[in-house]
């Protein structure tokens, strides 16, 4: 094994993406290309897939066929997967059947002209996964949103692929989720936590990882129309609203970006619980409340902190 | 009036068939060793990309605890295709490890979206 890339050897490059934007950095600049074309693939195959923002997704087909056996690619099926287990390992705080209430707030586009009621999400015991015949159904009433699930899972997809292509450590970052895989730049891979992706010259805090995940989930940044009325797109399944908690950022670190993802936004339903739930589960996460107050637990560092 | 036919000479024409067998054999020659090494070629590939794909398993398992999600999917019209090893167990999050204090800008921000 060679010595661990120098951070400033570094090859980065960015592009939009969901509201958003992309990143890829690899330790070996040669390898930039080749890392850059399988994340814009494995981007391009997930939104074909997972995304509810396009008629022409899997998922909006899914979402628009209730009593049936849909069958799905197997992408599909493995992203729904991963959002029901998601859903159990955090007893439903993260919950995948939150599409119609996302579409009552006006962060989704409708499926239909039929009004649409906030109100307790169906959950995710409604959903029959099928793995032999690779098929969904859904009861009627009941919608899927995979909006975090899929980009968490398509950046630990994308960095997976790129890390082959590539031939040397890569870190991808898609709308703020990070995944990392092969071997990390000296001092590991260095990321700016702050609330909002789109500004990274906020205040927040500079960390290091070396492998696995690293995601933040905010109320801070809001979805649906501008205005008065405009909300944030974390929903409480347990309400169909948006959550009122005491945090407004939450970042989590984890062995996979799809497992981060699932924490940090769980910590946000969670509330006052979330803390003690992050230590017991050993996630290392960086909680900031609505007053800036910054609380750490599993490990977290608080050295750097401009908070 | 059609022109008369060529009177055809055996000696020639004898000539003429074992000039082309020979062009003929050469030709298989040239067919056969490009054959054998863009067979060889392909092989290597298939061998490189196999012990890549075992390494970045190999890399993504040692992060966690244990790899039990597979995902080897071919998405029809994007012809993606990728095998996932996955980097969490099915029966808890985590796995990972505390990030460590560091300076600067960084590479990435994460940050809600």
């Amino acid at each position: 094994m060679g010595l661990a890339a120098p951070a400033e050897a570094l090859g980065r490059a960015e592009f939009a993406i969901w509201g958003g934007h992309a990143v890829v950095a690899v330790t070996d600049q040669s390898g930039l290309s080749a890392a850059l074309a399988h994340v814009k693939r494995t981007v391009a195959a997930f939104d074909l897939a997972c995304s509810s923002f396009r008629e022409d997704s899997e998922l909006a087909l899914l979402n628009q066929s209730p009593g049936e056996d849909v069958v799905v690619s197997r992408l599909l099926f493995d992203a729904v997967r991963e959002a029901i287990r998601a859903a159990r390992l955090t007893d439903g705080a993260v919950d995948p059947t939150v599409g119609q209430a996302l579409v009552a707030l006006h962060i989704n586009p409708p499926l239909s002209d039929q009004p649409v009621r906030i109100e307790p999400v169906p959950g995710y015991a409604v959903v029959k996964l099928d793995e032999p015949n690779s098929s969904i159904r859904l009861p009627a009433g009941a919608q899927l949103d995979l909006g975090a699930m899929a980009k968490a899972l398509a950046a630990d997809v994308a960095a997976s692929a790129a890390r082959t292509a590539a031939g040397c450590g890569v870190l991808v970052g898609l709308c703020g989720d990070i995944a990392v895989a092969g071997e990390a730049p000296a001092g590991g891979w260095q990321i700016r936590v702050t609330d909002d992706h789109r500004n990274g010259d906020a205040p927040g805090q500079t960390v290091a990882i070396q492998a696995g995940g690293l995601t933040t989930s905010s109320v801070t940044v809001r979805r649906s129309a501008d205005g008065p009325d405009a909300v944030h797109h974390l929903v409480n399944p347990g309400t169909g609203r948006p959550v009122d908690g005491p945090w407004r950022t939450v970042s989590v670190t984890a062995g996979c970006c799809a497992d981060a993802n699932t924490a940090s936004t769980a910590a946000i339903v969670l509330g006052e619980q979330a803390p003690e739930w992050l230590e017991h589960n050993s996630l290392p996460a960086r909680l900031v409340a609505h007053d800036g107050t910054v609380s750490y637990a599993a490990g977290w560092p608080a050295e750097g902190d401009d908070l | 009036m059609p022109p008369a036919p060529q009177q055809t000479d055996p000696r020639r024409e004898q000539m003429r068939q074992q000039a082309l067998q020979r062009r003929q054999a050469v030709l298989d020659r040239i067919v056969a060793t490009r054959s054998l090494v863009i067979g060889g070629v392909v092989a290597l590939s298939c061998i490189l990309a196999g012990y890549l794909d075992a390494s970045a398993h190999t890399t993504t398992t040692s992060g966690s605890t244990s790899a039990t999600n597979s995902f080897g999917y071919d998405n029809g019209s994007t012809g993606y295709a990728n095998t996932y090893g996955g980097g969490s167990t099915q029966g808890r999050l985590g796995g990972g490890s505390p990030p460590s204090a560091a300076s600067g800008g960084g590479s990435a921000v994460s940050g809600g979206s």
